[in-house]
């Protein structure tokens, strides 16, 4: 990480230490935990570009950089951004500070004895854009808090009370006894007394602690000096442990009722070895008080209990240092206990501590898949659900927001071990929402419990069989109450053209009307001549006519096209001006809709409706082409009456040339391409096949063009 | 309802022809004898608007008009069990009833004399159609009624439905036989003449191939008229089976025939059909084969399978003009693909030099009530400039009798002839010329052709 920021600063031309940067970046309460997504951060690093000194070089370091895939790459590069940016801000309102520009600028010869004021200057900014983004945090906070949280009165006990605590007290203690003149005999009994003292958190009369700067910091205890040189030395070995306990007891104990019950079932597991820890301390102390013990054998007894203590000070603190929370503190769990393979029983520890930690978060997990609810006080849950429409709304409401941005995926909260299983669970939950939505109860099936396991077939099974559950459910659901095939055909018949006789009887009501102007064109009168065709043509049998809607879009198929494969390059832009300014006949605009209710809209939804919109008006305007080219046809039909009816032959192979064209370019894509594709999506369906791939295959048609 | 489609039946071929097609259609549609739609018909797969319309009780009445000079067919329909389909008020006989006797322009002339009664029963077909697209006229050239009052009918047609297409079945006489009728060469020129200038597609049904094929294909030695004509309706039925099953293309008579026609003279279709299953009453236990796509291709271009039959010329290298192949049943779109494949790789089919011509594939659906014994059927569109030999042929005949200026005076008794007989030169250089163009169409510089040049 260090070589990382040393070799961004290196690119951005500042004379900064990586040491520092690092220091502050990981004293940042943000850092690691921003959701930078990646374009933000490429703007991030075009800004910085701008005012580094070589800003080609600054921006192929960052693109390599990134392309190697460089931890905590977005965290740099916005720091750095926010340095800068504060800066800025701080030349605007301070224009009296001497203006010199923190980064490398040519203009200005940086000599050796600008550095440190540089340098305090980067600091000063450091801090501010520190204090600003704790604040930011803090506000942040204050808004995800529940409500409810607020309205409780909770006494916030390890503040009125210092002495509740189980770790040493805050303040430092001075050695007040004197072990001078004590025979080293006596000297163990009395030493074997403090340590125990020692080991449950309690400062004692000659090893007394010394205050932590961090919270996760190594404890250090002070021995007294009159002590024997021998037992100090073992008692120095056995010091750690108390050191270790510290961080623990203080790991424990920075968790409040906001920490979450991933944390909460953490902690509990936790209490669970410490009680054990106790246990072991008090049968050590019959032990002495029978006068069993020695230093050594306390050494030897505590030894196991040492190794155990440091791997759970390690854990909590890796978890604490970096104020996990939910999801990721299973990743640092799952990740430890892997990493301890080779030590069975520090991985049993691990193992012990990960699967209760586990158990809020499986069971949420059990609630989402198996119930499609999410029962989360504590936002700690990978889904989030965000609520955007409210139920009553629903089925009067176009829902495709619904499906796209109620639920979605916070990758931070992920545990390692469901990563791969994010999609799928998140569809779950969504399919067994839409299915309640509608009104229906989910026959839950019985499903075993969701255990944690370092290898991961339990919930990986039980995840798949939910899913298939639910997708199964979900589709047989559409199929037979809300005739989803029905609905299909129906879009087959007016999307696709299909329905020719009724295509045909549409063109011939709307011709006038559509060859007009797009701004004289009166949409209610299409929207009666449609209305009229549907009754009147095969149409009527189909029971979904009545959601036929005429559109008129501002904008024509082709300037439809480039938009969504324009890579936005200045031709580009400059062609789409042009073609803003031709005006717009109705043929060119004009587009069936379609209005689809819950929860048949999950899969016709906008998206679906707009590409099959767009094939539709490429099969509009080669109808129409045609019917244009056999008017003409009709016109011609006349000559042969002529004598010279020959020597129109010339301009009649042009016209068939033309109309042979459009009618086999019609033909390819709708009995070669359309076709095939529709009983590739009718078959799927039959097999009852797993619910995405209907969108999926709908498609279909459109991307083999 | 647009698209709609008026059938005019003409003379005794043109209404057993229009008999056997209505039939068919009532079968197909699943449509009582009396109009009554059956009860296991289901509504909303197919069109029958097209070619019915319905009265006020719901039964379904053709939109055809049935003309003739003299009772005898119409009055076997009118005693068959589909005298209910029909609207009395287009059935028109003839009041004196006694026909063309054979006579071109005796049929001609009696089609002037009726003219106001017949054009208002056709008026009153066109002005009860939302969206008239156009007329199809059954008749045979070689008789009096449908030949002269068709050609009557044909002219006057163009004349007051000029946006209007007009398809005509049109039965060519058997050449091979010696006819009954002694003036056929004269009314089939005189009809020709007709065809070519007024109307805008021409189903070409050779008798001659008609007899072929039902000798040969069907086994029925000496065929009747009815089954000849079974034959005919199945051709009409399956050329208007995409109009009536609507799918993605071909909706209307126009986009099937626009792509066939590119030049407005050379309008002459034929026909082909396949696989061809005896009716059940013949004793002949029809044989079924396997049927693909490929193969239902391959042998529509078979010469013996079309419905015209056509002499080989030597001098001249014919092809087609255009292609299009009605493919009815279940049909998988990537064979229809691999047999055009195959087809172009083996050259079955020559086109055109001028211009960009191909086979073209129209898939419709089939009737869900009819039984296909076979999966796949096909009909062949075709525009063959090989055509002109059928009408080489009239032109000879006809050169026979006019140069002995044999049974002219039937002729000369109509007021047409009575001056002059101009009008059979006029009608001679008119096929002769149409002849001729087709001739042109095999070449490549048909399209660059001038009148100077080739006069020389």
């Amino acid at each position: 990480m260090q070589s990382t920021i040393k070799e961004l600063l290196d690119a951005l031309g500042c004379n900064l230490e990586a040491d520092i940067v690092l220091d502050h970046l990981q004293n940042d309460p943000n850092y690691g935990n921003s959701n930078l997504s990646s374009k933000q951060v490429n703007e991030y690093a075009q800004r910085l570009a701008l005012k580094a000194s070589n800003a080609k070089a600054f921006l192929k370091k960052y693109e390599e950089m990134r392309n190697r895939n460089t931890d905590y790459l977005p965290d740099l590069i916005y720091l750095f951004y926010k340095l800068v940016h504060e800066e800025k801000r701080l030349k605007i309102s301070k224009p009296k500070v001497a203006p010199k520009p923190v980064l490398g600028d040519n203009k200005h010869q940086i000599t050796k004895e600008d550095l440190p004021q540089i340098k305090d200057k980067l600091l000063k900014a450091v801090d501010e854009s520190k204090k600003l983004v704790m604040k930011s945090f803090e506000e942040k906070e204050v808004k995800t808090l529940p409500n409810w949280y607020k309205n409780l009165d909770l006494p916030n006990w390890h503040k009125d009370h210092p002495a509740m605590s189980w770790d040493f007290p805050k303040e430092q203690l001075p050695i007040i006894s004197s072990l001078a003149g004590i025979p080293v005999l006596s000297q163990e009994n009395i030493i074997i007394d403090e340590l125990l003292y020692i080991f449950s958190g309690i400062p004692g009369n000659f090893i007394v602690h010394q205050p932590v700067k961090d919270t996760y910091d190594q404890r250090t205890f002070l021995i007294s000096d009159e002590l024997d040189d021998a037992l100090k030395q073992i008692v120095q070995e056995m010091l750690p442990l108390a050191s270790n306990y510290s961080i623990v007891r203080r790991f424990i104990e920075s968790c409040d009722m906001w920490s979450g019950q991933v944390l909460h079932a953490l902690v509990g597991a936790i209490e669970v070895l410490l009680k054990d820890y106790y246990t072991m301390i008090a049968q050590l102390e019959t032990e002495h008080m029978s006068e069993n013990l020695t230093l050594q054998k306390l050494w030897y007894f505590v030894l196991p209990t040492m190794r155990t203590m440091q791997v759970l000070a390690a854990i909590v603190t890796s978890i604490g240092k970096s104020e996990l929370r939910g999801g990721a503190v299973l990743t640092v769990l799952h990740e430890k206990t892997s990493i301890l393979m080779g030590d069975a029983r520090a991985q049993e520890i691990s193992l012990f501590l990960t699967e209760r930690a586990c158990r809020p978060y499986l069971n949420i997990l059990d609630q989402w898949i198996h119930k499609g609810t999410i029962v989360d006080p504590f936002q700690e849950f990978m889904i989030e659900d965000n609520e955007l429409i409210n139920k009553e709304e629903l089925p009067v409401d176009y829902s495709a927001d619904y499906w796209e941005k109620r639920y979605s995926v916070q990758r931070d909260r992920v545990p390692k071990f469901l990563d791969k299983f994010t999609d799928i669970i998140l569809r779950t939950g969504k399919y067994l929402n839409v299915i309640s939505q509608c009104g229906k109860s989910i026959a839950k099936p019985n499903t075993e419990e969701i255990k944690y396991s370092l290898r991961e077939q339990n919930y990986g099974a039980i995840i798949q069989k939910a899913y298939a559950f639910a997708s199964k459910s979900l589709l047989e659901l559409l199929l037979k109450e809300y005739d989803l095939m029905g609905r299909l055909k129906s879009v087959k018949n007016y999307f696709l053209m299909s329905q020719g006789d009724f295509i045909v009887q549409f063109m011939d009501a709307t011709e006038q009307e559509l060859s007009k102007k797009i701004d004289d064109i009166i949409p209610s009168k299409l929207e009666s001549l449609l209305g009229l065709c549907l009754r009147l043509s095969a149409a009527s049998h189909d029971p979904y006519n009545e959601d036929m809607r005429v559109e008129l879009l501002p904008y024509d198929l082709q300037f439809q096209m480039f938009k969504i494969l324009s890579i936005e390059t200045e031709e580009e832009n400059e062609y789409k001006q042009n073609k803003d300014c031709l005006p717009l006949t109705g043929i060119e605009t004009f587009s069936f809709g379609m209005e689809v209710k819950w929860p048949v809209s999950l899969i016709l939804n906008h998206k679906a409706i707009a590409c099959y919109q767009m094939i539709f008006r490429h099969l509009f305007f080669c109808k129409h082409v045609e019917r244009l080219l056999c008017r003409v046809w009709l016109y011609n039909k006349v000559v042969k009456r002529f004598s010279e009816a020959r020597l129109y032959a010339d301009a009649f192979a042009l016209r068939q040339r033309m109309l042979s064209c459009v009618q086999h370019l019609q033909y390819y894509m709708c009995v070669e391409v359309i076709e095939p594709s529709w009983c590739q999506l009718i078959q799927s369906l039959d097999k009852v096949f797993l619910y995405p791939k209907v969108a999926v295959v709908s498609f279909f048609c459109f991307s083999n063009w | 309802m647009p698209s709609e489609m008026i059938t005019l039946q003409l003379g005794q071929c043109g209404n057993q022809i229009g008999f056997e097609f209505w039939k068919q259609l009532c079968i197909e549609h699943g449509i009582s004898p009396d109009g009554i739609l059956e009860e296991f018909a289901s509504a909303g797969s197919d069109r029958k608007d097209v070619f019915f319309y319905q009265a006020d009780d719901n039964h379904y009445i053709p939109r055809a008009v049935l003309l003739d000079l003299e009772p005898r067919v119409i009055h076997t329909i009118l005693n068959s069990p589909y005298a209910k389909l029909y609207n009395q008020e287009n059935v028109y006989l003839s009041k004196h009833g006694g026909g063309a006797g054979n006579n071109w322009a005796s049929g001609f002339a009696q089609g002037e004399k009726l003219n106001e009664e017949v054009f208002d029963i056709i008026n009153r077909e066109a002005d009860g159609s939302d969206n008239l697209e156009g007329f199809v006229l059954c008749h045979s050239i070689a008789g009096g009624t449908g030949s002269g009052m068709g050609s009557y009918i044909l002219e006057h047609l163009s004349d007051r439905f000029p946006k209007k297409l007009v398809q005509t079945y049109s039965v060519f006489p058997n050449l091979d036989e010696i006819s009954d009728v002694v003036v056929q060469p004269y009314n089939s020129l005189l009809t020709l003449k007709r065809l070519t200038e007024s109307a805008d597609c021409v189903m070409v049904l050779d008798n001659t191939a008609l007899n072929r094929i039902a000798s040969d294909r069907l086994h029925i030695q000496n065929p009747s008229f009815a089954q000849i004509n079974t034959l005919v309706s199945t051709i009409m039925s399956a050329s208007t089976a995409t109009l009536r099953y609507p799918s993605y293309m071909n909706n209307d008579l126009i986009s099937l025939v626009a792509p066939l026609i590119p030049t407005p003279r050379l309008h002459f279709l034929m026909t082909g059909y396949t696989p061809l299953t005896a009716d059940h009453e013949l004793n002949t236990a029809p044989k079924i084969r396997k049927t693909t796509v490929l193969d239902v291709m391959q042998r529509l271009l078979q010469p013996k399978n079309m419905m015209v039959s056509l002499s080989p010329d030597r001098a001249n290298q014919h092809c087609y003009i255009s292609i299009l192949n009605i493919i009815q049943g279940e049909v998988d779109p990537s064979q229809v693909h691999k047999s055009l494949q195959r087809i172009r790789e083996r050259k079955l089919a020559s086109f055109i030099p001028w211009g960009p011509a191909s086979i073209q594939v129209a898939l419709s659906r089939r009737s869900p009530y009819v039984h296909a014994s076979h999966k796949v059927s096909g009909l062949l569109l075709a525009n063959h400039t090989n055509i002109c030999s059928l009408f080489d042929r009239c032109l000879q005949q006809f050169d026979k009798l006019r140069k002995r200026e044999a049974f002219l005076e039937v002729f000369r008794k109509e007021p047409m002839f009575k001056e002059s007989l101009e009008e059979f030169d006029e009608s001679r250089a008119v096929v002769d010329e149409l002849v001729k163009e087709y001739q042109a169409a095999a070449t490549p510089d048909y399209v660059h052709w001038n009148p100077e040049s080739s006069s020389i």
